[in-house]
This record gives C-alpha cells, sequence and structure tokens, in this order.
C-alpha cells in the first residue's frame, strides 16, 4: 500500500494542476507538456526499451496530425475519427520500412529513419491533396463536442492526461510481459539474445509498430489541440529530436523519463520563447544543445537514473551500518 | 531575346520551358535572391515567402529570362542562383512579374529592401536576416546575404561547346586535390594508419600504443576543415544564408553513404554520380523532385547495399 503513495499523489497533482494554476498560458503549457510526453512516451517503446533510435518517428507523428486533419477538411468528419486512419496508416508505414530498417544497427538506423520523414515530408509538401506547403485545417469553429476544437486548454489537458495514462499503462503492460523481457535482452547485446532464441527481428518489428501507432495518436491530439498541420509542423525533423531529447533527458527506457523529460524541457522553451520574445526561439535549440551534450556525456540514463541513483546510495548507507553493528555484536 | 516569349503563370515551369526558347542555363534549382551589389550589375532583390511553394518560376540568364523551378521552404529567403538584369530584361519588370504571379497563385510574394535601401541599419559582416533598424514606413525585414565579388574567380570558359564557370570549376578541382590529399594522408602516411587503426579496433590500437581520443580529434578537425573549405568554395557561387549549411549537409550524408563509409574514393565517385543524378533530375523530374530522388537513392542504398559503392561492409 505504501508504494501506491507517491504515485496516487504525483497523480492527483497532475489531476489539480489546471484548477491550481489556472491561467489560460499555464494550463496551454501543462497540456503541451502531457502531449508531448504522450509522444515522448510512445518513442519510449522503440527507442528507450529496444534501443532502437528513430529520429524519424514525426512521419508517424504527421500521418496522425494529417488524418485528423484530413478527415475534417476532405469528409466532414470530426477528427476524432482520423485517429483509428492515422493509427491503421502509421502501423503500415512501420510496417513496410521497419522489415529492411531494423536490419540496420547503430547510426545506419537512424539515418535511414531520417531518410524516410524527409521522403514523406517533401512528398507531402508536393501533394496537393493534403495541402501542399500550406496544410490542412481543421474545424475553426466547432460544431459539436466531438470535434474537439475547444477554446480554452483545460479539456485537452483532461484529455491528454486520461491519454498519457492509457500509453503508460500499454507501455508497462509491454515492459513486464515476455516482450519487455526480450526488448531488454535485445537492448543489451543482441548477438546474445538470438543466440539464446529471442526473436530479435519480430520483437523489434512488434515495438515500431505498436510506437509507431501511439505516436500517430499524439499527433492527432497535436493537430486538434492547434487545428491545423503543415509539413513544417507535423513532419519537420525538429519534432522527432524534439521527443528524443525528452525520453533521453528523463531517462530513456524507464517509464517515467519521457514525462520528467517532457515536464522539464517543454516549459524551458515555452517561457524562454516568452521572456526573450524573437531572440528567444535561438535559445531554444542552444538550450536543446547543451542538454543532449550533458546528458551524453556525464548521465545516458537521464535524470530518472540520477534521481535513483542517489536514492539507492542514501538506503545503502543505514543498511551497511546496521549490518557493520550485527557483526560487531557482542 | 528569349525573354519576350516567357509567360509566368501558376502552372509548373517545365511546360513553359520549350515555349520561352533555348540557351542559357537553369540558375541552381531552387532559389532565387539577391543583395547588395554595386548599381552595374542590378542583381534582383531578395524574396521572402509568406509559406511554402513558389509554383511558378523563372529561368534567368545572361542571355535572358529562362526559367527554374523555384522553391522555397516555409518562411525562407530564396537564396540562391543569380539573376541578371539586362538592358533588354530590366530587373524591375521582373520582379513585377514574379510578383503578380504570385498574385495569381494566391502566395504572397514581396520584395525585400536590401542593403542598398537600409544601409546602415542591416550592415553586418554576417548573412542574416534582420528587423530593420529604421521605421520610416519602410518593411519591417531586411535580407543581408553575403556574397563574394564576383571578380574572385568570375567568368566562363567555353570547352568544347560546354560553358564551364570559372568559380565552379575551381571548386571541382580543389575538391579533387584534397580527395586526392586526404586518400593519401590516410593511405601513406603513419598518421592515417593510426586513424584507420583506431576505427577498426580501438582497444587493439591502444594496446598498440595509439591514443583513440587523439586520434578521433584529429579526424575531426580534418572533416571541418574540408567541410570549411569545400564551404569557402561554394561561396564563389552561392549567397550565403545561416541556413546554407542544411541541405548540403544532407546531401553530404547521402554521398557518404552511397561511397561507403570509410573510403575516400567511394566519397569521389559518390559525389560525382550524386551531382549528376541531382541536376539530371532537376532537369528532367523538376526541381522540386530532385530531393525526393536523393533521399530515395539514400534509403536504397541503406537498406539494399548499406556498404556503398566501394566500403567496407
Amino acid at each position: 500500500m505504501r508504494r501506491l503513495l507517491w504515485p496516487s499523489l504525483v497523480l492527483a497533482l497532475f489531476v489539480a494542476y489546471p484548477l491550481l494554476f489556472s491561467t489560460p498560458f499555464q494550463q496551454r503549457l501543462g497540456a503541451l507538456v502531457l502531449l508531448y510526453a504522450i509522444a515522448a512516451s510512445a518513442w519510449n517503446i522503440v527507442g528507450g526499451y529496444a534501443g532502437q533510435v528513430s529520429v524519424g518517428h514525426v512521419v508517424f507523428f504527421g500521418c496522425g496530425a494529417y488524418a485528423a486533419m484530413g478527415a475534417y477538411a476532405h469528409f466532414g468528419l470530426s477528427p476524432l475519427v482520423g485517429i483509428p486512419a492515422g493509427i491503421v496508416v502509421s502501423v503500415a508505414i512501420s510496417a513496410v520500412i521497419g522489415v529492411p530498417t531494423l536490419r540496420l544497427s547503430g547510426h545506419y538506423f537512424s539515418m535511414a529513419t531520417i531518410a524516410v520523414a524527409e521522403l514523406v515530408r517533401l512528398i507531402v509538401t508536393n501533394t496537393d491533396y493534403l495541402g501542399a506547403a500550406v496544410g490542412l485545417s481543421g474545424p475553426t469553429v466547432p460544431r459539436n463536442v466531438f470535434d474537439l476544437s475547444f477554446i480554452s486548454a483545460l479539456p485537452y489537458y483532461y484529455l491528454f492526461l486520461s491519454l498519457l495514462l492509457v500509453t503508460l499503462g500499454i507501455t508497462w503492460w509491454m515492459a513486464n510481459s515476455r516482450m519487455g523481457f526480450y526488448l531488454r535482452a535485445i537492448r543489451d547485446s543482441e548477438r546474445a539474445a538470438r543466440s539464446l532464441g529471442a526473436p530479435a527481428s519480430r520483437t523489434k518489428l512488434v515495438a515500431f509498430m505498436l510506437s509507431a501507432g501511439l505516436t500517430s495518436v499524439a499527433g492527432a491530439l497535436y493537430a486538434m489541440m492547434f487545428g491545423f498541420v503543415d509539413p513544417e509542423s507535423g513532419l519537420g525533423i525538429l519534432i522527432s529530436v524534439k521527443i528524443l531529447i525528452m525520453a533521453a533527458l528523463g531517462g530513456a527506457g524507464l517509464l517515467f523519463g519521457p514525462l520528467v523529460g517532457a515536464a522539464i524541457l517543454v516549459p524551458l522553451e515555452e517561457i524562454s520563447n516568452n521572456l526573450l520574445g524573437g531572440q528567444g526561439a535561438g535559445l531554444t535549440f542552444v538550450l536543446y544543445g547543451a542538454i543532449i551534450v550533458l546528458i551524453a556525456r556525464f548521465q545516458p540514463g537521464g535524470v530518472l537514473t540520477l534521481i535513483n541513483r542517489i536514492r539507492t546510495k542514501r538506503r545503502k548507507a543505514p543498511e551497511t551500518s546496521v549490518t557493520a553493528g550485527a557483526t560487531h555484536a557482542p | 531575346m528569349a525573354a519576350a516569349g516567357c509567360r509566368l503563370d501558376g502552372d509548373a515551369v517545365r511546360d513553359r520551358v520549350d515555349e520561352c526558347g533555348q540557351g542559357g542555363r537553369f540558375v541552381a534549382g531552387g532559389q532565387i535572391g539577391g543583395l547588395l551589389q554595386p548599381p552595374a550589375q542590378r542583381r534582383l532583390t531578395g524574396f521572402a515567402y509568406r509559406d511554402g511553394v513558389l509554383p511558378y518560376g523563372v529561368r534567368v540568364g545572361s542571355e535572358g529570362v529562362h526559367a527554374v523551378d523555384a522553391q522555397a521552404p516555409v518562411g525562407r529567403v530564396l537564396a540562391r542562383g543569380q539573376v541578371h538584369g539586362s538592358a533588354d530584361q530590366p530587373l524591375d519588370d521582373l520582379a513585377a512579374e514574379l510578383i503578380a504571379a504570385g498574385d495569381r497563385a494566391l502566395d504572397l510574394a514581396w520584395r525585400l529592401p536590401v542593403h542598398e535601401e537600409y544601409g546602415e541599419s542591416l550592415r553586418s559582416n554576417f548573412a542574416d536576416f534582420a528587423n530593420s533598424g529604421s521605421r520610416d514606413g519602410g518593411a519591417s525585414v531586411g535580407a543581408n546575404f553575403l556574397s563574394l565579388p564576383g571578380n574572385i574567380a568570375g567568368g566562363t570558359f567555353d570547352i568544347l561547346g560546354l560553358r564551364i564557370e570559372a568559380s565552379r570549376l575551381l571548386a571541382g578541382v580543389v575538391a579533387l586535390l584534397v580527395t586526392l590529399g586526404l586518400h593519401l594522408l590516410l593511405t601513406r602516411t603513419s598518421l592515417g594508419s593510426k586513424m584507420l587503426a583506431v576505427a577498426e579496433d580501438s582497444t587493439a590500437a591502444q594496446l598498440m600504443g595509439i591514443r583513440p581520443d587523439t586520434m578521433q580529434a584529429i579526424a575531426w578537425a580534418i572533416a571541418a576543415g574540408a567541410t570549411g573549405l569545400a564551404g569557402a568554395l561554394i561561396a564563389t557561387f552561392f549567397y550565403i544564408v545561416p541556413t546554407v549549411g542544411e541541405t548540403l549537409g544532407i546531401v553530404a550524408f547521402v554521398t557518404v553513404s552511397l561511397g561507403g563509409f570509410g573510403s575516400v574514393p567511394g566519397a569521389l565517385v559518390a559525389g560525382l554520380l550524386i551531382g549528376v543524378i541531382e541536376s539530371l533530375s532537376a532537369y528532367l523530374i523538376g526541381a522540386v523532385y530532385k530531393d525526393m530522388v536523393v533521399y530515395s537513392l539514400f534509403l536504397g542504398f541503406l537498406w539494399f547495399r548499406p556498404q556503398g559503392l566501394m566500403g567496407k561492409a
């Protein structure tokens, strides 16, 4: 029961946040944090747990975003209808590119994903049906509640919070299943895992597809909140890089790592943008770069790993003294 | 004058190519820009785009107006290529045509005042966009592209019916020399052997007394220097903007992947191939698609032949 104390408190805090900090900016900030946390957690499945660093994940993000907006722009349906469509398309794409790409190792894999993402972006930029360079827009005036076009960020906040819980739930279930077991083995040493009979290719592919589907949900939500999507905001490589950094900063391969990373980076970016105006946009990227260098150099495990280390150090100290006392008992 | 028959329209320029007549050359596929120039040369002032694709194009060369598929990424100023005016085809007309075509295509374009008009408030040693200082009813953003004076490596040669620009010829020759130098460095010097040893197996190299950190630092330094050299050479025929390295960086990636990681001759061969493929694609299918061809090639090689043309597996 005590183990649930902290998580319940944190959850309660999250639920109460937009009521405690109720200015539009703060609510929107919270919604944005959750949105990126969903995307980063989805990435975490293939990037953290499976160890396949995909820098082109934005293609799935864009799938969801364009599907949601396309459902409205072309068929007049609520963008919600676009979510399953987006999931199907991104899972299909991930299956098609996953087979040849997951064979590659390390940076080759990353480069291939970048190439795929850029290729898709170029194709979309030149396809009029998908809005070309102008992009697609969602409902400007909500026709009903299912259009999910709200003025205040509050409903988005709770929507994203519930979806984040779903995503984390799926991740947790996967990590504790046999697939998670195989993934950990593959991440540590693929060759050894294969030699022990782990179906490496299939497991990686399933992880990739799962991650793709969840990322597309995040993309669709993003499009609904912002009301439009264009090749830059929906398929730009920067989005991939951002969610990657968030997951890595917080702790790739850990359940709450991406959430922590998002909670640090998104406010940092938004606040610096607000404080410094036009010049601030450049500062954000400088910060991102500095963070990447720091994580890579000093703490590849991310912030959560650092926290865990400090906690175990503190816990060990009294234990050793107890045992020391025991051996010297009279 | 080729210009006379040219109509600028919202349709793809390719269709207009023949109408506009032969001669001249495609301006470097992608972008038209301008900058501070002595009045005698009268280059086109910069264009900024509110968003995305420029659906029409202008082909301009030294004999007159040719067409090019111009495409600018969101919000970026067109930066490369040169548009020369002439007595028969003054630039103001051309600019007006472009703006009119933009209106028809519902894609706003406007002329940026550059240096000449905004002089002091934009003056800097760096290529950039800036909010111009004075607010006396002028545009709020001006562009400062840098470029080298045309006489540093100007002029063209006519060899066997091919027109070759001196600046590009210089770049090509220097590139060949540098490639040769790097290849010799890697294969004939002890430093090169040490670097290759570290690449192959850094632990074994350490046992041999080679410091991997030092070798990697040296490799970085050489790579950065060579890239800088390439940038300097390109500056003689491209405009310099803060983002000029982005697209070229991706192409460099593709080239190395095609040639094979770790193979300098491979990079040379691949570079030539990619250059030809890019130009041919731009000419045959349109400048918009040449990037797609390059990326598809990249993917194809990564998937089916990761060691490239001449690399080790």
